[in-house]
């Protein structure tokens, strides 16, 4: 009631004025609250990693190496890549808006495991932090795949600490997909059937399965790792009859599906912003769903396709090449399904919309050169080149933070109970999109031409196309300083949000913006699947 | 009041498998420690992996009751045995064909 | 319905509709943290598996050299353990105090028992001069003694793994044991003693995996 009373009569009461000390924060239960305080460090580590990239960009505008010195590059790629895979890409969407919207997708008062939900982000914190001291301070040079032997005999840097790190972030990844699961099977609102269900928890759901069966074989991974650089005894060392190659396939049996940990998500709120923006029912939506698990599935049967020329014996890389073309399968259905969505629907660009729109060109692009880096006999050629470096920006910066930027955009009048500046974010989309493809797309032919990456310099005959490409880079930190601040200043100037800005269906707009503290007064009982357009709210 | 005694029941039957199972279990350790004793040639390896797979089910069987779990549980357990499968299987496609 | 199912103490937390609802989801999320530990000790084996399947002669006569007897004797205090635990689950649901709380003890006790043989092991095992590390000789004489470090490797590993589970475990036990003592809520400790056993089943069977394979195969 103290609270109650505190408020005044325009700002009815929600979990945000629900109480405001430091302590209401930090040790809140609220899954509501506990978005927020992943929001905000992922989106310092988010900015840490981009500052790590744009001094790489500026070290590749010449072909010399001036800027950074050899090892400096080297720690800088590593410090880009442990921070953005680890600290950015796995946790983002799970854990912000995952962890924001699934109670309320699901008609639940909260998570299942409330506790765990607070303790894994104290978790994740201090795993962060950990790698953080260990990575500036100590240098790692590994980049974000710490490969032995090298990790563990030759590099000098602070490796033990930052696979610690790494080792403790992973926990956190687990608890959170723990009770993700949970969640989902036990607190449906009471008529929430499977297949009413949005596909934004689909994703979630199938993000939490993988989370949950290959998280732990990383952590053994580093575990093992840890105790070969602790105590000096071999592993993975040739010098014992140890096999470097053994840790690759421990590592990528977590490190590829952890790319789908990445995009599923990205999936699950392209497939909101594509409903509610073209105001029609989804297109297929068991096929979607259908979808989402097998590429869940199949990603755990292609891991081999990172180490064709490790060694590997090249009939498994045939098989782990084929395997890898089924992914295509679910993946190309699911675009389809998006583009039929659109077709004669009622289309708003607004900006979740353009940045929705911009996942889908630059997930395609990024998908289809995939095939190419998965055919068995065209990597040899383009492994370990920018050609790779292009693929996976694509899926992981065009694809998953575009994504990204779309749900941030689209639920931010339901987190903040504000609306944001619909010129700006425009703006910011647009030049999130051409600054993204002028970074990348030079990389492709960069790759095919034959530039090598991790390499602080390079020859001359690649300089104009490196050129293009730092400069789409500081285009594209434009593109994402530009949300930070308008967002922010939407705070506190921002326009009130009604409860469902964008006319969308789903519970989440059925409670006010922003929801009060335990979501629902009364349990909803569910009667329509989740894209009902074709009714009113 | 006619509940209480069928449950009673349960319960006994309950406790009666458990000492069953610890009898089984280590009648199968006994078994497995015995046959280092003999010369089994090529079986040896597969028939001591087999028994000890044979006492890990049926100690999630009974001790951890998943033969009265919920369906859900029990595909739990499924799905975690069918990923070792997958990483035992993929990994050595690269061991066994070098 | 049976006296068994009388709610009037039950104390749910505020997320959850029902005491059933709050089991069921408590149940699965243990099951879920068992598929991850799993798949954990799953990376470790598939590792030695893939050195024995390389240097199968050398871990042989490596494995020869370990007490695999004692280490016998102790597997069979775990399944014990395994015993007594489940007992202690099936004595809470029946509401007996007595008989829950001295089963866990008995499981505690057996626990650090299997815990202080597996440390004389060590003992020994150091003081044979098989420990690889430790900036101590290496002595093992049989042949191929470079693989046979391999193999010691994994054995000091996957034990250790093992060792490390059980001291939570125990501590896992030994906490309920203090809180469960005044049985203030019975549903909340037979649901503590349900969790507890899941965890402690899943050591047992973790440790007949690594006995059976560690000692026994290449025997």
């Amino acid at each position: 009631m103290s609270a109650l009373s505190r408020t005044d009569a325009a700002e009815p009461a929600s979990y945000l004025n629900a109480g405001y000390g430091l302590k209401s924060w930090l040790l809140t239960l609220d899954h509501k609250r506990i978005a927020w305080l992943y929001f905000i460090s992922i989106t310092g580590f988010f900015f840490l990693g981009g500052a790590a990239a744009t001094l790489i960009r500026l070290e590749l505008l010449t072909p010399a190496g001036d800027l950074l010195s050899d090892n400096a590059y080297n720690q800088m790629f590593s410090l880009h890549g442990i921070v953005m895979v680890w600290f950015f890409l796995i946790p983002s969407i799970p854990t912000t808006m995952g962890n924001f919207l699934l109670p309320l997708m699901l008609g639940a008062r909260d998570m299942a495991f409330p506790r765990l939900n607070l303790l894994s982000w104290y978790v994740f914190i201090l795993g962060g932090l950990f790698t953080l001291t260990a990575v500036v301070a100590g240098g790692i040079d590994t980049g974000w795949t710490f490969y032995t032997p090298y990790s563990t005999m030759f590099s000098n840097g602070a490796v033990l600490a930052a696979a610690t790190g790494v080792f403790i972030v992973g926990f956190s990844s687990i608890l959170t997909g723990i009770n993700f699961i949970v969640t989902t099977h036990k607190m449906r609102a009471p008529g929430l059937t499977w297949f009413r269900l949005p596909l934004f928890v689909w994703a979630q759901y199938a993000t939490s399965v993988i989370m949950v069966l290959a998280t732990p074989v990383l952590s053994v991974t580093l575990v093992l790792l840890g105790i070969e650089r602790a105590f000096g005894i071999g592993i993975f060392d040739p010098a014992l009859g140890g096999d470097p190659v053994l840790f690759e396939h421990l590592f990528w049996f977590y490190s590829h599906p952890a790319v789908y940990i990445m995009l599923l998500p990205a999936m699950g709120v392209v497939s909101e912003c594509i409903a509610c923006f073209a105001h029609k029912r989804i297109f297929g939506y068991k096929v979607m769903a259908f979808s989402i698990l097998a590429i869940a599935l199949f990603g755990f049967l292609v891991w081999g396709h990172h180490m064709f020329v490790s060694g590997q014996s090249i009939y498994a890389g045939v098989a782990f090449s084929l395997l890898s073309f089924l992914v295509s399968v679910p993946s190309a259905l699911k675009i389809f399904n998006w583009i039929a969505t659109l077709y004669k629907g009622q289309i708003r660009f607004d900006a979740p919309m353009l940045f929705a729109l911009s996942f889908i060109g630059l997930f395609l692009i990024g998908g289809l050169t995939g095939i190419f880096v998965a055919t068995l006999a065209l990597d040899v050629q383009m492994h370990d080149t920018y050609f790779v470096v292009a693929h996976f920006h694509y899926v992981m910066v065009g694809g998953m933070v575009s994504a990204y930027m779309a749900g941030l955009h689209f639920w931010w009048p339901k987190i903040t109970g504000r609306l944001y500046p619909e010129m700006w974010a425009r703006v910011s989309a647009i030049i999130v999109f051409v600054g993204f493809n002028l970074t990348f797309f030079p990389q492709y032919i960069l790759g095919w031409a034959g530039m090598p990456r991790r390499y602080h310099a390079y020859a001359d005959e690649f300089q104009l196309l490196n050129v293009f490409s730092s400069a789409g880079a500081g285009l594209l930190a434009v593109g994402y300083l530009l949300p930070l601040l308008y967002l922010i200043w939407s705070l506190r100037y921002g326009a009130r949000a009604s409860a469902n800005p964008w006319d969308a269906r789903g519970l989440e707009w059925t409670v006010s913006s922003p929801p009060p503290v335990h979501n629902f007064a009364r349990v909803p009982r569910v009667e329509h699947e989740a894209y009902a357009y074709d009714q009113p709210q | 009041m006619t509940d209480k005694p069928q449950a009673n029941a349960k319960d006994a039957r309950v406790r009666r498998h458990f000492f069953t199972l610890y009898l089984f279990l280590l009648a199968a350790l006994a078994i497995n420690m015995g046959s280092t004793l003999l010369d089994l040639g090529v079986v040896a390896v597969p028939l001591r992996l087999a028994m000890a797979a044979l006492m890990a089910a049926s100690i999630a069987l009974i001790f951890m009751r998943l033969r009265d779990s919920a369906v859900l549980v029990r595909l739990v357990a499924a799905t975690s045995l069918l990923w070792v499968v997958f990483l035992f299987v993929l990994s050595f496609s690269d061991y066994l064909t070098r | 319905m049976t006296s068994r199912s009388n709610r009037t103490t039950v104390i749910i937390a505020h997320q959850f509709e029902s005491a059933d609802q709050q089991l069921d989801a408590d149940l699965l999320g243990m099951w879920l943290f068992l598929v991850t530990e799993l798949l954990l000790f799953s990376g470790a084996f598939l590792a030695f598996s893939v050195y024995y399947h390389q240097y199968s002669e050398a871990f042989s006569a490596a494995a020869g050299e370990l007490h695999w007897l004692l280490a016998g004797f102790n597997t069979a205090l775990l399944l014990t353990s395994g015993l007594t635990v489940a007992l202690a689950e099936q004595a809470a649901v029946e509401n007996n105090r007595r008989a829950t709380l001295g089963l866990l003890a008995l499981t505690i006790a057996l626990g650090l028992a299997f815990l202080a043989l597996k440390g004389y092991e060590y003992h020994s095992e150091y003081r044979a001069g098989l420990i690889p590390f430790l900036d101590q000789p290496f002595a093992f004489d049989g042949p191929d003694p470079i693989h046979a470090m391999l193999f010691y490797n994994f054995y000091f590993t996957l034990t250790g793994l093992h060792a490390l589970h059980m001291i939570i475990g125990l501590s896992a036990m030994g906490v309920i044991l203090v809180s469960g003592y005044r049985w203030r809520d019975r549903h909340r400790v037979a649901r503590q003693v349900r969790i507890a056993g899941l965890y402690w089943a899943f050591v047992d069977i973790v440790w007949v995996l690594v006995y059976t394979s560690l000692y026994l195969v290449g025997r």
